[in-house]
């Protein structure tokens, strides 16, 4: 039986949720430290596990220099400096790389399953993604340098990629009582394979052309392949401002679950707040896909997961889900890097064994729900 | 001409692509009064609840509200003004029923969604008023189809509207909440001074329940008046096609429509 408490309604509450959310300190600071607890603790297993395991004293001896009280004892001088630099300049990029994917995958997949009152919307479902990949195939491919508020030609490719894929899977799946399930996917299934298949070929066309084709093919598997902190150094404030800029729709985004007249009847101007989360989520798809390729799933497991657990609403589903989604690709990465050590699997392998069952779970059930 | 306290619409006029559903309608109900739109099927009655809520705009001719323009007034404001009733909320929610009450607030909370103590008493009385405080807690999707309709109409009266618009909301019910769902509405009415606007189906719960019926037909209003001066006219009892005979209500002595079976009935 769930217990019933005054909600962030004020009125009696019941939360719908397994990690009850009962009046008691110790559960609120378990409920509240859970999710970044598992961040840290991912972030630390992504640092010492690799080719090579580091001991977790070292780790935590170059991530906090100044904690040597930490450590059972201080470091001899010589020694760790080549684990340093192994921490500094590979693992660590790649971990927040990886942090930076996951979160903005999972709030990416958050927001489009909102506005398209589609339980199966997910970046890369819908063919967000690899309208992203093809921008950054053509910038790759072509010479073309462009830099904007400090985009660089990249992440703009990416976006306009993106965006330009989304808008075009939504027109041809919408109806006026939301996008189907099944239509959506379809539309999103075709469009993806084609811009998948005009990738591929721009790939060896462009091979010839382009020295640095080595690291696009590996880009292209879904290898989380961070070669700079410069690369994270755009992401990084991006993908938090946006993650900001969607928490403030949050309220908005529940209404429209009611549907978009009712929404409108409440006050929300619907079109404008669909539009808007759409160049969000897209947004953040190219980000993360600047970052990593296409890694799929990750939009689709993470907020269902986070729905089960902490509710739909989205003030809470948004956050939660951006720090459960850096979890889940860290750890991801993590087996991508010691599965078949020392060979590297690429990430979007390891998140589709996970998220592809999950899919076929989900897509039974709304065909029970949502009976088509 | 509208006046400062009405929702009204004034010859509207609509088509979906060339079909034309609704010909310089003039529709109006103050604060404080029940109105009905009846018809038979395909004559105008939800175009015209869906032009008045701006979930349409008419082709011609022009909604007010208070005196003004509806297009004039921001989404929120008209949000504070019109509330309309859903026909359906998925039913398959995970909100709480107290989590859509507070959905209500939405026209008057800010972007980041804390609640004043009147929007937490606004929510206490539409709670109560509906009868559904002690749903409050429990999952939407749990509650039967009676009891989301009831925290439905909750909803909507949290957003504190002078008007509510609900288009057919006894359709599917039985005669238990059929009876339970217009008194409720009609005693909520009159508590807060409501101006009631409902599509309804059923000729004869229009009769019992509400202060004044708009007679729709090929997309125009024939009628406009009480219910026992309008079931009294033949004029208006031929839009419905139906051989049909009128009895008074013996206990609230308003018309009742009954159909005139054929040879092969009765």
């Amino acid at each position: 039986m769930p217990e019933t408490m005054l909600g962030w309604t004020g009125l009696p509450h019941v939360t719908v949720s397994v990690v009850p959310g009962g009046l008691a300190p110790v559960r609120l600071l378990a409920r509240v430290t859970l999710l970044p607890g598992i961040l840290a603790g991912s972030i630390l297993l992504g640092l010492v596990y690799g080719t090579d395991a580091i001991p977790l004293r070292e780790v935590l001896h170059v991530l906090f220099p100044v904690s040597h009280a930490c450590t059972a004892r201080p470091l001899t001088a010589g020694l760790p400096n080549r684990n340093a630099v192994i921490i500094c300049d590979l693992r660590l990029p790649g971990v927040i790389g990886a942090l930076l994917v996951g979160a903005g995958l999972a709030l990416a997949g958050a927001l489009f399953q909102a506005v398209l009152r589609n339980p199966l919307a997910d970046p890369y479902v819908i063919g967000t993604s690899a309208g992203a990949q093809l921008g950054v195939t053509l910038v790759f491919i072509l010479p073309i340098q462009v830099a904007l508020w400090g985009f660089g030609t990249l992440q703009l490719a990416a976006f306009a990629g993106a965006l330009s894929t989304v808008l075009v899977v939504y027109l041809l799946a919408r109806t006026p009582s939301g996008t189907p399930v099944v239509t959506l996917i379809l539309a999103g299934f075709v469009i993806s394979s084609f811009l998948i298949s005009a990738t591929t070929l721009l790939t060896y066309v462009g091979a010839g052309v382009s020295e640095r084709l080595s690291h696009l093919l590996t880009w292209t598997l879904g290898g989380l392949d961070v070669q700079s902190w410069q690369e994270l150094a755009v992401s990084a404030p991006c993908i938090l401002a946006a993650g900001c800029a969607a928490v403030l729709m949050a309220p908005r985004l529940d209404l429209i679950l009611l549907g978009e007249d009712q929404a409108a009847h409440l006050g929300v101007r619907v079109e404008r707040l669909k539009l808007a989360a759409i160049v969000l989520a897209s947004l953040l798809t190219a980000l993360a896909v600047t970052i990593g390729g296409i890694i799929p799933f990750v939009g689709l497991v993470v907020p269902h997961a986070m729905r089960l657990i902490y509710g739909p609403r989205h003030q809470v589903l948004l956050p939660v889900s951006a720090v459960a989604g850096a979890a889940f690709v860290v750890l991801c990465d993590l087996i991508a890097r010691v599965a078949v050590a020392p060979s590297v699997l690429p990430l979007g392998v390891v998140t589709a064994v996970v998220g592809a069952p999950f899919f076929l779970h989900l897509l039974r059930r709304s065909r029970r729900v949502f009976a088509i | 001409m509208s006046s400062p306290s009405e929702l009204s619409g004034e010859g509207l006029t609509y088509a979906y692509d060339v079909r034309s559903v609704l010909t310089s309608a003039d529709i109006a109900v103050r604060g404080g009064e029940a109105v009905a739109l009846v018809g038979p099927n395909g004559s105008g009655k939800t175009t015209a609840l869906r032009l008045l809520a701006g979930d349409l705009q008419p082709r011609a001719g022009q909604v007010h509200i208070d005196g003004h323009p509806l297009e004039s007034l921001p989404a929120r404001e008209r949000a504070r003004r019109i509330g309309v009733v859903p026909q359906t909320i998925d039913p398959q929610l995970a909100f709480s029923s107290g989590d859509l009450v507070a959905m209500g607030r939405a026209p008057y909370v800010g972007v980041l969604g804390g609640f004043s103590a009147r929007d937490r008493e606004a929510m206490r009385a539409a709670l109560e008023d509906t009868d559904s405080t002690q749903l409050a807690p429990r999952p939407f999707r749990e509650l039967s189809g009676g009891e989301q309709q009831r925290v439905a109409l909750a909803m909507v009266l949290a957003q504190e509207t002078r008007y509510l618009l609900l288009d057919e909301p006894t359709t599917h019910l039985d005669l238990h909440h059929q009876h339970a769902l217009l008194e409720l509405l009609r005693r909520l009415q009159r508590e807060r001074e409501l101006g009631l606007l409902a599509v309804m189906h059923d000729l004869n719960l229009a009769a019992l329940y509400f202060d004044r019926l708009i007679v729709l037909a090929n997309g125009r209003v024939v009628a406009d008046g009480e219910p026992r001066h309008l079931l009294a006219r033949d004029d208006v009892l031929e839009v419905f096609t139906a051989p049909l005979v009128v009895v008074s209500h013996p206990d609230a002595g308003v018309p009742q429509v009954l159909l005139r079976p054929g040879p092969n009935g009765g």
